[in-house]
């Protein structure tokens, strides 16, 4: 039953249902260009504020599908905006596109053009929602000569416990992964703790005053601040802020190893800014724990010949580089491949890129890449190749539209010109 | 006019009323808290990074065998290897440019003692240092145990200790390098340690890498 509505003029206005009200607000002009302002606001914004809380924390703030809202700043200051967080904003953009430019929308030749590029951005925010989801980055920090079979995970910590055979090396460490730490935060007001326990270890782990970025100090006598750790074997931890030039959270924690035995516990002190493992003894055995960020292993292994790079003059920001590397495939067989900026070498899913590159070091030259597995690794390809297809259809109808609209104004033009001139001969004659 | 705005708002509310259940349930998935102990079985395959702590920008470049009841500690710039033993002794590895003659002698002034140390290790006598054996690429090491009363400053702390004791292996790797392991604590601690020490000593190798002599 269609719902009516009296207007003032006395005309028959038709009321509309909720789904239908809903479908309009979607596929509204106002609303492709407010969620499009909002974007270039968003990225605006987070280019800012990326030079003061680094690269990670920005786009965990602005484009993670956990950040509803933001609050923008500016120079560490909040500003009084909230803007709703790009990754939901281009749900909205999504919507809008697929209820305005692909359901909405006129059909007809004419139309065609502007639907296959709306179809072409459709696609590219898929491509969006894919990469946020489905896709792992990791970094490998290369030396020269070194080989790697593995990449750590940028904003991911782990907590890796283990057993060393008798030689002393290192038998699969037990991993405690991130989501299992994160909330046993330091300043959470009431103290949290988690306690871990291993199917062939002797002893368990309890973890508590986790921390996100912090830096081991020195007991040395100085004034130790409200909020810093306890002191364990000289040292403490204080919380402290991001460096946003190296853009790496330095994850932190006090464990304390309880063994089965009752003998008595050992409290520890770990942290990402330690590169090795802290070891201990229980029941005549010796243990290994550490806290390296989330270790990925590769399905291939690279071993880094050379590295070249140049700076912009007067900065530290490379202008080029590039990597000489070998590298194994899944048979074995060692392969010679150059990488690039802009040239990555792609195995399996795997996407190796150049990402950083230091001046050598008593003689010896490294590389960082960074690893990236990505589904839709090459669809904003396919995507910008559609929108533009849909862009020069839409550029020809409308330029032949209008050559043929000149050529119309034109003729009549012309015919009247003829019999002008007939009329002239004749009175001339 | 009113009898639509009934029936506008008898729609909207159910609309409304399944958003906020819909939104009650994901908040609820999505703050499951994790017990308070969990069993972890996930153990992670070995790779390069287990292998080499060089490979991951350690300052170490040393390949050890500890004692078992030895504690590894964090490294800092001068312990490249930093190990507790008991409650009080400690051992610490480091890589200086220097001379041998300059620790001995700082080693023994922080027991408050002077000594004649001749130029060169050669004319080392007992009583100072003397020489022991070969560690690491079959560089001599000299050993030295100092007994005594302890007194250091650690970043404008002072700290003194009686009964306290230092035993040191000093090894001259070539012209610029010198590697120096210094075992102190209370001297009943040291002395049963020794032992362990010069064969942790003994036991120590590089880490590698072939191709960096090419």
């Amino acid at each position: 039953m269609s719902k009516q509505n009296i207007s003032t003029s006395g005309k028959v206005k038709k009321k509309k249902s909720i789904p239908v009200l809903i479908f309009d607000f979607f596929s509204s002009y106002l609303l492709a260009v407010t969620t499009l302002t909002v974007l270039g606001l968003l990225v605006w914004f987070s280019t800012l504020e990326q030079t003061v809380y680094g690269l990670s924390a920005t786009a965990e703030k602005y484009y993670h599908s956990s950040a509803y809202f933001v609050i923008p700043e500016i120079n560490g200051s909040k500003i009084p905006l909230i803007l709703p967080g790009a990754y939901w904003t281009c749900v909205i953009l999504f919507l809008n596109m697929v209820c305005g430019g692909i359901i909405r929308i006129r059909k007809g030749i004419k139309q065609l053009g502007p639907v296959i590029a709306h179809f072409g951005i459709i696609l590219l925010l898929v491509t969006g929602f894919v990469d946020h989801h489905n896709s792992v980055h990791g970094h490998m920090d290369t030396r020269q000569f070194g080989t790697y079979d593995y990449a750590w995970k940028r904003g991911k910590t782990s907590l890796e416990v283990f057993k060393y055979d008798d030689e002393q090396n290192k038998t699969p460490p037990y991993v405690i992964k991130h989501e299992m730490l994160e909330d046993l935060q330091h300043d959470s007001g009431t103290p949290k703790y988690r306690v871990f326990k291993f199917k062939d270890l002797p002893f368990d782990v309890e973890v508590r005053n986790f921390y996100d970025n912090a830096t081991i100090f020195v007991d040395n006598g100085n004034p130790r601040e409200k909020t810093d750790g306890a002191v364990i074997d000289g040292i403490f931890l204080r919380a402290t802020d991001i460096d946003p030039t190296t853009d790496l959270y330095m994850f932190s924690c006090y464990v304390t190893i309880r063994p089965h035995d009752g003998s008595e516990a050992r409290n520890l002190i770990l942290s990402r800014t330690v590169n090795h493992p802290l070891t201990f003894s229980v029941e005549g055995k010796l243990y290994g724990i550490e806290m390296p960020n989330e270790i990925w292993k590769m399905p291939y292994e690279v071993r880094l010949v050379n590295s070249y790079g140049e700076f912009y003059p007067g900065t530290e920001r490379p202008s080029y580089y590039s990597s000489d590397i070998i590298w194994k495939d899944s048979k074995g067989v060692e392969k010679t491949s150059k990488i690039k900026m802009n040239e990555p070498l792609r195995y399996q899913g795997f996407t190796l890129y150049q990402a950083s590159w230091t001046p050598p070091t008593n003689g010896i030259e490294y590389s960082g890449f960074v690893i990236v597995t990505n589904p839709a690794d090459q669809w904003p390809v396919t995507c910008l190749w559609i929108s533009f297809a849909g862009l020069i259809f839409h550029f020809i109808m409308k330029l032949s539209k209008y050559i043929g609209k000149e050529q119309r104004k034109s003729k009549p033009a012309d015919s009247k010109s003829k019999v002008n001139a007939k009329a002239k001969a004749k009175a001339n004659a | 006019m009113k009898k639509h705005h009934t029936h506008a708002r008898t729609q909207i509310f159910p609309f409304l009323r399944n958003i906020a259940f819909l939104s009650a349930i994901l908040l609820t998935v999505g703050c499951e808290e994790i017990p308070k102990e969990v069993e972890i079985t996930h153990q992670r395959e070995l790779c390069k990074f287990d292998e080499n702590e060089a490979l991951r920008g350690a300052v170490n470049r040393f390949k050890a065998k500890q004692p078992i009841h030895w504690r590894r500690l964090a490294e800092t710039k001068n312990r490249i290897l930093n190990y507790r033993v008991g409650e009080n002794t400690e051992v610490a590895l480091g890589s200086f440019r220097g001379s041998v003659k300059s620790n001995i002698i700082r080693w023994y002034g922080q027991y408050g003692q002077t000594v004649t140390v001749p130029n060169t290790t050669e004319e080392l006598k007992p009583g100072i240092m003397v020489k022991h054996g070969t560690m690491i690429g079959n560089s001599d090491y000299y050993l030295l145990d100092i007994k005594g009363k302890f007194e250091t400053s650690m970043g404008g702390v002072t700290v003194k200790q009686d009964d306290w004791s230092t035993v040191g292996i000093i090894c001259q790797y070539n012209d610029e390098e010198l590697i120096t392991i210094k075992m102190t604590g209370p001297t009943s601690e040291t002395a049963k340690e020794k032992k362990n020490l010069i064969k942790f000593a003994e036991d120590l190798k590089f880490i590698t890498f072939p191709e960096d002599k090419q």
